[in-house]
């Protein structure tokens, strides 16, 4: 199944200084309109330089509580990444994707050795021993990224003029993701705001009581 | 056919017939029985194959999830080192007893495989199943398909780390392992294979190698449907067979073959087929026995009876037929014995009437109803007497007497009725002989002739007889006459006589009579003479005899014509030449011829008669009205 884009409102964004960066929020919908949360919007500038990572920027956590992980992480290439465990018992943490293929032996460290993810691309992150414990990270090569909320609106921030090629990517598409492009003009300031409508083909879910996959249709 | 044999066959045909109509329903209804039963067991087998190779493929497909959860598999896969991930497929492999493992990409490339050949040869199934997995959003696929050159019950599962991250698929070979555990559970001989360019490749099987080729041959001529019964033969043994599909791609063409040896439904049932075969067996035998006491009791009576009636056939009536039973059997041995008295009585009656009258009179007066009356008939009346008779009785004592004519009159009586004539009547010492009655004989006149002729040798016994007591010879006339006569029973109507009446008898008797006249021993009217052709006669005379007018022409019968010889002949020819001069008054010329005659048999009194006669006619010529008759004095 494809990802759709089909109507994307391209926002003509009113900036004013050329220093200024602008926010842009986008609406994440499916084909009925119901709002999609958990989406990942990122944005890459076609010719703005794209700053570079804070080299000693504190790790990011990505939590593990009640047997849970966030569903969706997205993150900038390069970021140390810790699994923080709030559970009473251990995890094994591992991904095999090929952006990034790790293991954590099975521990009850509340905190966890820093894993970095170095390639950008989609990092699906497992439990050995808890098989329905799934985190979707993203790594990205843009630090302009956000996640949809519960109405499906995430905001991009301080997005730098120019024409950004801005994509939205689920965990239930199978289909890598159309760039829809976004410019800020130059001095504009406020936000801004545009919709996609994105149709989503499923997602595998486990069940915790009964840890066989199912591929689930939105 | 005998009686017997025939009661003896009827009711063993009858108990076989009951018997064998039994057997032969319950040999088929057997029959039906056990094919009812292996069919329904066949069919039972077919359900629990296809139960089985679902649970099975259920199991593979479970055992497959659990041994693609291991996390140390996905962390070999995540290694995305091709010689590390075959060794874990190796291993995974092995853990499940599977003959085929792979490994495809989420987008179905072949990651890795193991064996490497057999999946590396064929890369359009294994995606195949994916694609249904895939489709049916389900985690697992699973069916029998093939691989290379083999079929293999394959089981496709996701590599879940924790989402689906490659195919592992793992090949079970159906092979003959595997059908001799499905042998083992369904209870048929298990065979898999498919047509294949017009024959039927079998790559699994449960029978011999040599039962397989014949399988091979038969499935491919068959038009097989599923869940159709056949039969096949196979090593000469019949087996019902039941083709159906395999799996659930119809594109991999597999079918299996299904099959029960007919003859192990019937083997139980041989042993009641056996025990009825000798039921009807004994019971045959057992009918026998009573059939042939039965035909016994039945035909022995006959038998005796029948023997019984035959004597009595015979003429013998002493037999009485001991049958003593109450029954039809013994009603008819009375009835028999009965018979055959009243047959003794009967005879005795014939016999004695036979003495009294001949023997075809007899026959005649007891064949039917004795009444008066007659019809009127040509026949030949006989007199036979013999000459001097009277005078040869007043010098013999009457027991003597009696029993030399009763011998000659027996000896007489037998010529007559050896040339089918009857006894009319003993007259003293002579006979009267009737032919042509009571049963009607055209040729009459030729018995009566042969017969008078034979009777000279009855005189010659009568001669040597006489000679041997010292007596006197005799000498015999026999005069013969066929005429119109009235024949039937005469008499009173309590005694009555079957004779003949009428003028012929008395000129018959007259003609005896003038044999001594002629010296001559047999005399026969020319109604007799035109009558008897092939014998040879000698005309003697025509003579008017006493109170006739009509005169009676006279001839000696000298034998059959035949036995004459030419010597002979010439010399009737010269007597008749005599006679013929003599009847138109050629006195001198008839004379002459007879005195020629004479000179050859110098004793022949006719010779002398005529010669005497001429010499009394030569002194006295008869009147015009003389035609040669003489008129008896």
């Amino acid at each position: 199944m494809r990802t759709l884009l089909a109507a994307a409102v391209a926002a003509v964004l009113l900036l004013s200084s050329a220093a200024r960066a602008a926010d842009v929020a986008g609406i994440v919908r499916d084909a009925n309109g119901a709002p999609i949360a958990d989406a990942i919007l990122y944005a890459a500038p076609r010719n703005a330089p794209t700053p570079a990572a804070p080299a000693a920027s504190a790790p990011l956590a990505i939590d593990q509580v009640n047997a849970q992980f966030p569903f969706v992480t997205p993150m900038r290439r390069g970021s140390t990444v810790v699994f923080r465990n709030a559970d009473t018992f251990g995890h094994t943490v591992y991904s095999v994707s090929q952006a990034k293929t790790f293991t954590i032996p099975l521990s009850r460290d509340v905190v966890s050795a820093p894993v970095v993810f170095d390639t950008a691309g989609v990092v699906v992150v497992g439990c050995s021993i808890h098989d329905w414990m799934i985190a979707y990270v993203l790594v990205l090569d843009t630090p302009y990224y956000a996640v949809t909320n519960a109405t499906g609106t995430a905001v991009l921030q301080n997005l730098p003029a120019d024409t950004h090629d801005v994509y939205v990517w689920h965990p239930g598409m199978t289909t890598p993701p159309q760039p829809l492009p976004i410019t800020v003009a130059a001095g504009a300031i406020g936000n801004a705001e545009f919709r996609i409508d994105l149709k989503l083909d499923g997602l595998w879910k486990i069940d915790r009581n009964n840890p066989v996959g199912r591929f689930v249709t939105p | 056919m005998s009686f017997r044999t025939r009661i003896l066959l009827t009711l063993l045909g009858l108990i076989l017939a009951v018997q064998g109509t039994a057997f032969i329903a319950v040999y088929f209804a057997t029959g039906r029985s056990a094919r009812t039963q292996i069919e329904a067991e066949l069919g039972a087998s077919e359900r629990v194959f296809e139960a089985l190779m679902e649970r099975r493929e259920v199991e593979l497909a479970q055992a497959a999830s659990l041994a693609s959860g291991d996390f140390a598999f996905k962390t070999a896969f995540a290694l995305r080192h091709v010689p590390t991930m075959v060794t874990a497929l190796r291993n995974l492999r092995s853990r499940i007893g599977a003959d085929e493992a792979a490994l495809l990409d989420l987008d179905h490339t072949l990651l890795a495989a193991d064996p490497e050949m057999a999946v590396s040869s064929e890369r359009t199934t294994l995606p195949h199943l994916i694609e249904i997995a895939e489709r049916a959003r389900a985690v697992t696929a699973s069916g029998v398909d093939f691989v290379g050159a083999r079929p293999y019950l394959l089981v496709t599962v996701p590599l879940m780390a924790p989402v689906p991250m490659a195919w592992i698929t793992l090949g079970f070979d159906l092979n003959d392992v595997l059908a001799a555990e499905l042998k083992e559970l369904t209870g048929a001989d298990v065979s898999i294979g498919r047509r294949e360019g017009g024959q039927f490749s079998i790559y699994a099987s449960t029978l011999p190698e040599a039962r397989r080729a014949e399988l091979s041959q038969q499935a491919a001529r068959g038009e097989w449907q599923r869940g159709s019964l056949t039969d096949i033969m196979l090593g000469g043994e019949p087996f019902v067979t039941l083709l159906s599909p395999l799996g659930n791609f119809t594109s991999s063409s597999l079918q299996v073959v299904l099959q029960r040896p007919l003859n192990e439904a019937m083997a139980s049932y041989a042993e009641l087929r056996l025990f009825l075969a000798l039921l009807l067996a004994a019971g045959l035998i057992v009918s026998a026995i009573g059939a042939g006491l039965i035909a016994r009791n039945v035909t022995s009576p006959i038998r005796r009876v029948v023997a019984a009636v035959e004597k009595v056939a015979a003429g013998d009536y002493s037999v009485t037929v001991g049958v003593q039973r109450g029954d039809e059997l013994g009603q008819l041995a009375v009835a028999v014995n009965q018979m055959t008295q009243g047959l003794a009585e009967r005879d005795r009656a014939r016999e004695l009437l036979g003495k009294m009258v001949s023997q075809q009179v007899a026959t005649e007066l007891l064949g039917r109803r004795l009444e008066l009356g007659g019809e009127q008939r040509v026949v030949t009346v006989l007199f036979a007497d013999i000459l001097g008779f009277t005078r040869m009785s007043e010098h013999m004592p009457p027991g003597e007497l009696v029993s030399v004519l009763n011998a000659y009159l027996t000896a007489i009586s037998n010529v007559v009725e050896r040339h089918g004539g009857i006894v009319d009547k003993f007259i003293g010492d002579s006979v009267m002989a009737v032919f042509g009655a009571p049963i009607p004989q055209p040729d009459h006149a030729q018995r009566a002739v042969r017969a008078a002729l034979s009777m000279h040798g009855s005189l010659n016994d009568l001669n040597r007889t006489l000679v041997e007591r010292n007596r006197p010879r005799v000498r015999f006339g026999i005069g013969v006459n066929s005429a119109a006569v009235v024949v039937g029973n005469m008499g009173s109507t309590r005694r009555l006589n079957y004779t003949v009446i009428g003028d012929g008898v008395n000129i018959a008797a007259r003609v005896e009579k003038l044999t001594r006249e002629y010296e001559v021993p047999i005399l026969v009217t020319a109604s007799t003479q035109a009558e008897a052709p092939g014998f040879l006669f000698r005309e003697i005379d025509r003579v008017r005899v006493r109170g006739r007018d009509e005169p009676v022409r006279l001839y000696q019968p000298l034998g059959e014509a035949s036995a004459f010889a030419e010597e002979s002949v010439h010399r009737l020819e010269m007597w008749h030449d005599a006679l013929r001069r003599y009847r138109s008054r050629d006195w001198s010329g008839a004379d002459a011829v007879l005195a020629k005659l004479q000179e050859g048999e110098p004793d022949s009194t006719l010779y002398a008669m005529y010669r005497a006669r001429i010499e009394t006619l030569r002194l006295a010529p008869p009147g015009a009205a003389w035609d040669g008759t003489f008129t008896q004095a």
